[in-house]
């Protein structure tokens, strides 16, 4: 049984008030914590001792500014207890006037959530979800089969196929050219693997009716030759795949004219000698629709069948407006050059056939003037690949967005390739992009693991920061449901109806979802909707002390409050501290959630206060870690100075300004360039 | 000492491995041979396919616990985790097999400033010698006693021993923390595992073999990494690109792809990611107002990254297919005459231009060789640590228990990093749990 304490070393620099505070917080959870200040002395570690024993702690979380002092004895001291240094209190000096509460709010949800994360994560099997928690994994091909099998060891598994047979792409002969022996001896062990398990339920021929419930608890309603079913989910994992384009015009009414997959049929099954009237083509043409939207996997096979195709001595050529053979493919790109495969860069004009004649293709090469003509028995094309079109309806369903190449979308493209961007729900393998099957397997293991992580947590208590609805204010207009990209906000019928006698509706937080950006109450019209532990009122205070304490101050010059987002945007500011850069005197920062909690009425409250300016710091639209905050947040600094003017103050006394940790130098160039036109419009 | 698992590398697949495998209850050791972590990732600044700092972190579990977590890779610092143990400006001596376990030793160079710096800089200041900035390409010097960079992890001053023998320890006596010791010692630590983890990632080639192309001979001939160092933020130049020549801003650049790669002579595969980081730098230079040419030979973009060179089109810079033929520069004004051969026009194209930057291939770390003797692992013709065929994922290797992730295994951008890191910690788990 791990059991974790929490010890809370030297206190300096924090009020008396807070330490009470954060011990009673963490007591409440049932989570033993004391203060132990100056660690080093012989009475101090009796104490601890002491502490450790009454408490039978395996686990030690620290929580000391001098991270040194604890490390160099500790861990010979105590040698059988698992230990966590947190450099806790290390305020950011540009915060001049102690916004301490805020901080240790975040000291405390810091120590909560690494007590539930490290409880959660030690233990390989999950603790709570186990009995209940399934995962339904949609689509049979190899990424669906490789997820099952990783996911079976922990959970119950439900795996839905629309056709009646799994292993998708990679089972249709076709598509496994030119290694198929190599292809068939890995399905066939997968398979294997996936019969053995006794907790993966297969659905074959199944289709999907309608997905609800919320994330962790998902209810699946499907349907297949047994009739309807419905089945629960704690998450779900879309690999649903992708498939090759069909043959558009000018193509389609031209006979011998193919698709790389039908040509891999051809080859497979030796109708290649046969298919020119009997006997084999003599040239073939190879054109290269998608040349705007290349991938591994097309070039990769295509380059097999014309090495197969050269080797057999047909001649090919490969009409194109740039290669795509990354990485090892040159090896083949280079074979295929030695056989004597003819690369042109260029596009097709015309194509013309005479009856039972050859094809004649008209080619403009990049050189002005000039036009090749080919005549080639034969017109293999590269469509372009996209997802199988079931998938559409699938996303539809589960509000999921798409690429613009209708692939499954993920928002965290560099970090997390596998999330969908609403929780709970997964992508795997080709329905994210088209990949070759090693690339497939990966991507698959990675959502597997995201599934894991995501179920084998437990949900902390979130007494950080969490939205709540005033019922008494709220109006129905479901603004804030609209704005709130975790689906945090659903809307429910009160009893009470209004005085029209319509029935009325109210928003209702579902915490388990709320993540505490406050994108929601800036956005509310009535203000019914508000950030616990930073709600209006709240930020209305800290800013009138903040601006009662800069007056009293000696320090002349435009009083600059900056408000900075506590993502990139903080990142950024603690940068600069290290760079030993000073930002002027009269610049004072607020953290805050998010830029999307601001609204016009917070940024007219420090003016109005007595601030010469006020610039929001916020992480840019694209990586916003909220989604929607960073451009609410834009959109409340651009409507702020279209009014400025006529309630008597000037356009660029607001600003917002997009920062990222690596260009910390645009932090300290957005202030200057305040302090530069406030100080030129009082000269003027 | 024990662990459960070693990483070698702590680039940014390193570091993010460990910290998954963290977060899961298992005791890694990281060896890393630099001072400091994050590897390539801290010198390329900004990176595709999201064009945002490298040292974001995938949230993963916390992402999920209520909000108000940051996930950049300094701010999550490593040694903020009790499980993992940083070994830093470590040379590796032994590493095998035996029994289904690993065991490594290695020698760690003394840092000799302790964990007491607070990075005041005064020793710095003091310092008398100087030597080449490796962090920064040696595009600027720094002192022996130096931060390697700003946002360095572990961060602590280092002290480069081998150069300052005649000084008499200036900076010891400058210290106000008294976290100065040049008397430190090496230590050898030998630990053992059930897991390792290949991690070493890759470097840019040194094209100065590359005789038309002159690198080395002129300054203003520079590669992506520097020209990288040139455009961070953050960099020597904060985010100016200067010739290297007399520091003036540059007008015209030539950005020449493929110097070394999908060449014979040299390296006969395609480095993959250049294409991709060669535009993104492209498009870098025109928000600078800097006329851009680049001369390629394929534009290898993988999917949606083709949008680059749309971008790029859209933005007016000036893409020749063709190869660099020579580069001469003209002693008085010190510009560089450039001949291209197009190859589609089949003409000859003469231009002037202020820098040219060459994009060497990607190979393998240095100890490459020495890896696989020791472990009996195979690389392909390449070089890197992959394999053929479809038995295996691309992270497995047919020594059980060890792994290959990030680009030690081919050249890979962070996406397909990222994926790697997912799926490299559930193996480990997956193993650890079997065996």
């Amino acid at each position: 049984m791990t059991s974790v304490g929490i010890v809370l070393g030297s206190t300096r620099g924090m009020p008396a008030l807070d330490v009470v505070k954060i011990i009673q917080v963490l007591n409440s959870h049932d989570i033993p914590a004391q203060v132990i200040p100056d660690l080093r002395t012989e009475k101090s570690n009796q104490e601890l001792e002491g502490f450790i024993a009454k408490n039978r702690i395996t686990h030690l979380i620290i929580g000391t500014p001098d991270r040194s002092e604890v490390l160099s004895f500790l861990p010979q001291r105590f040698p059988q207890i698992f230990l966590t240094i947190l450099p806790l209190f290390e305020q950011p000096q540009t915060a001049r006037i102690a916004d301490s509460e805020s901080f240790n709010q975040k000291a405390i949800h810091l120590l909560l959530a690494e007590h539930a994360a490290i409880i959660s994560n030690k233990k390989l099997t999950p603790p709570e979800f186990l009995p209940e928690s399934s995962v339904t994994i949609i689509g049979g091909g190899v990424a669906g089969i490789e997820e099952a099998i990783l996911l079976s060891e922990f959970f119950t598994v439900n795996l839905i196929e629309r056709t009646g047979q799994l292993g998708g792409n990679t089972a249709l002969k076709k598509i496994a050219y030119p290694n198929q022996e190599e292809i068939a001896k890995l399905l066939k062990a997968k398979l294997e693997l996936l019969c053995i398990k006794d907790n993966i339920n297969i659905f074959l021929n199944a289709n999907i009716l309608d997905v609800s419930g919320n994330p962790g608890d998902f209810v699946i309603k499907f349907s297949n030759s047994e009739g309807p079913h419905e089945i629960k989910a704690g998450a779900i994992i879309i690999s649903t795949g992708f498939r090759e384009g069909q043959i558009n015009p000018p193509f389609d009414d031209q006979p011998n004219c193919m698709t790389n997959e039908q040509l891999g049929g051809y080859l497979l099954s030796g109708e290649i000698n046969s298919l020119v009237e009997g006997n084999p083509p003599k040239r073939i043409l190879f054109v290269d629709l998608v040349y705007n939207e290349p991938y591994e996997i097309q070039w990769f096979y295509l380059l097999h069948q014309v090495i197969h195709l050269l080797k057999m001595g047909i001649d090919c050529h490969i009409l194109t407006k740039n290669v795509h053979a990354p990485y090892k493919h040159e090896y083949l790109y280079r074979e295929a050059r030695s056989l004597g495969a003819q690369i042109i860069i260029g596009s097709l004009l015309d194509l013309d056939h005479e009856s039972r004649g050859p094809l004649l293709a008209t080619i403009d090469i990049d050189i002005p003037n000039s036009i090749i003509r080919l005549e080639p028995d034969c017109i293999v094309i590269s469509t372009p690949l996209g997802p199988i079109p079931e998938t559409e309806d699938l996303l539809k369903i589960l509000a999921l967005k798409r690429y613009e190449s209708s692939f499954v979308f993920s928002p965290y493209s560099k970090l997390n390739p596998t999330w969908t961007g609403r929780e709970g729900i997964f992508v795997g393998g080709g329905a994210w992009r088209p990949m070759t099957i090693p690339e497939t397997l990966s991507h698959a293991s990675a959502s597997a693991f995201q599934v894991y992580q995501y179920l084998s947590r437990k949900l902390s208590p979130s007494i950080n920061l969490m939205a709540r609805v005033d019922e008494s204010l709220c109006i129905g207009c479901e603004y804030c449901q609209r704005v709130c990209a975790f689906r945090a906000i659903e809307m429910i019928p009160t009893n009470n109806s209004s005085s029209d006698g319509t029935e009325k509706q109210v928003a209702s937080i579902i915490k388990s979802l709320c993540k505490g950006c406050g994108n929601c109450s800036s956005t509310c019209p009535t203000g019914a909707i508000q950030l616990q532990n930073f709600d209006r009122e709240y930020f209305f205070r800290k800013i009138e002390t903040l601006l009662g304490l800069i007056k009293e101050s000696t320090t002349e010059g435009p009083i600059i409050i900056g408000l900075t987002c506590q993502e990139c945007a903080a990142r950024s500011l603690e940068l600069l501290e290290k760079s030993g850069i000073e930002l002027p005197a009269t610049f004072y920062n607020l953290l805050i959630p998010c830029a999307g909690r601001i609204g016009v009425i917070d940024l007219l409250k420090p003016l109005a206060e007595g601030a010469d300016g006020v610039i929001v710091f916020k992480c840019p639209e694209t990586s916003c870690h909220y989604f929607t905050g960073s451009h609410l947040g834009r959109l409340a600094v651009e409507f702020t100075q279209n009014i400025l003017e006529e309630i008597g103050f000037q356009r660029y006394q607001v600003q917002a300004c997009d920062v990222i940790a690596a260009n910390s130098n645009r932090y300290e160039s957005c202030i200057n360039k305040m302090v530069f036109s406030i100080d030129q419009s009082r000269e003027s | 000492m024990e662990f459960d698992v070693i990483i070698i590398g702590g680039g940014i697949a390193g570091c993010h491995v460990a910290i998954e495998l963290a977060k899961m209850g298992k005791k890694v050791a990281l060896v890393e041979k630099n001072p400091h972590i994050g590897g390539l990732v801290n010198q390329i600044g900004l990176v595709y396919p999201t064009n945002d700092c490298a040292s974001c972190m995938s949230p993963t579990a916390f992402h999920y616990d209520g909000g108000g977590f940051r996930k950049c890779f300094f701010s999550m610092n490593l040694e903020q985790f009790g499980n993992i143990q940083l070994f830093t400006l470590a040379d590796l001596t032994n590493l095998k097999r035996e029994n289904s376990h690993f065991s490594a030793s290695w020698v760690q160079k003394p840092r000799y400033v302790s964990q007491d710096c607070d990075c005041c800089g005064l020793c710095e200041l003091v310092c008398p010698y100087e030597t080449e900035d490796e962090f920064n390409c040696s595009l600027i010097s720094r002192r022996l006693i130096y931060l390697p960079h700003l946002n360095a992890v572990p961060h602590t001053y280092v002290v480069d021993r081998e150069k300052c023998e005649t000084c008499e320890g200036v900076c010891v006596s400058s210290c106000p923390r008294h976290a100065i010791n040049l008397s430190e010692d090496p230590t050898t630590t030998e630990v053992t595992a059930r897991s390792l983890v290949i991690a070493t990632g890759l470097r840019e080639w040194n094209p100065s073999p590359l005789e038309q192309m002159a690198y080395g001979r002129y300054e203003n001939v520079i590669t992506q990494l520097e020209l990288a160092r040139f455009l961070d933020p953050n960099g020597p130049t904060g985010g100016l690109v200067l010739n290297p020549v007399n520091d003036y801003p540059v007008n015209e650049v030539l950005i020449g792809l493929c110097s070394g790669s999908r060449d014979e002579r040299y390296f006969d595969y395609c480095s993959g990611i250049c294409c991709t980081y060669g535009l993104k730098h492209a498009l870098y230079l025109r928000e600078r107002g800097i006329n851009v040419t680049i001369c390629y030979m394929d534009l290898r973009l993988e999917g949606q990254n083709w949008i680059y060179y749309e971008q790029a089109k859209e933005r007016d810079v000036n893409f020749v297919r063709g190869q660099i033929a020579f580069i001469e520069r003209d002693p008085g004004t010190l510009e560089l005459n450039v001949q291209l051969e197009d190859t589609l026009k089949a003409e000859l194209i003469d231009l002037k231009e202020d820098v040219v930057v060459l994009t060497p291939a990607l190979i393998p770390c240095e100890r490459s060789d020495w890896f696989s003797q020791s472990l009996g692992l195979t690389h392909s013709r390449t070089g890197f640590f992959d394999h053929e065929g479809y038995s295996r994922k691309p992270f497995e290797t047919e020594v059980p228990g060890l792994f290959v992730v990030g680009s030690a295994q081919a050249p890979m951008g962070l996406t397909k990093v990222s994926i790697q890191v997912d799926a490299v910690t559930l193996g480990i788990l997956k193993f650890l749990e079997d065996s």
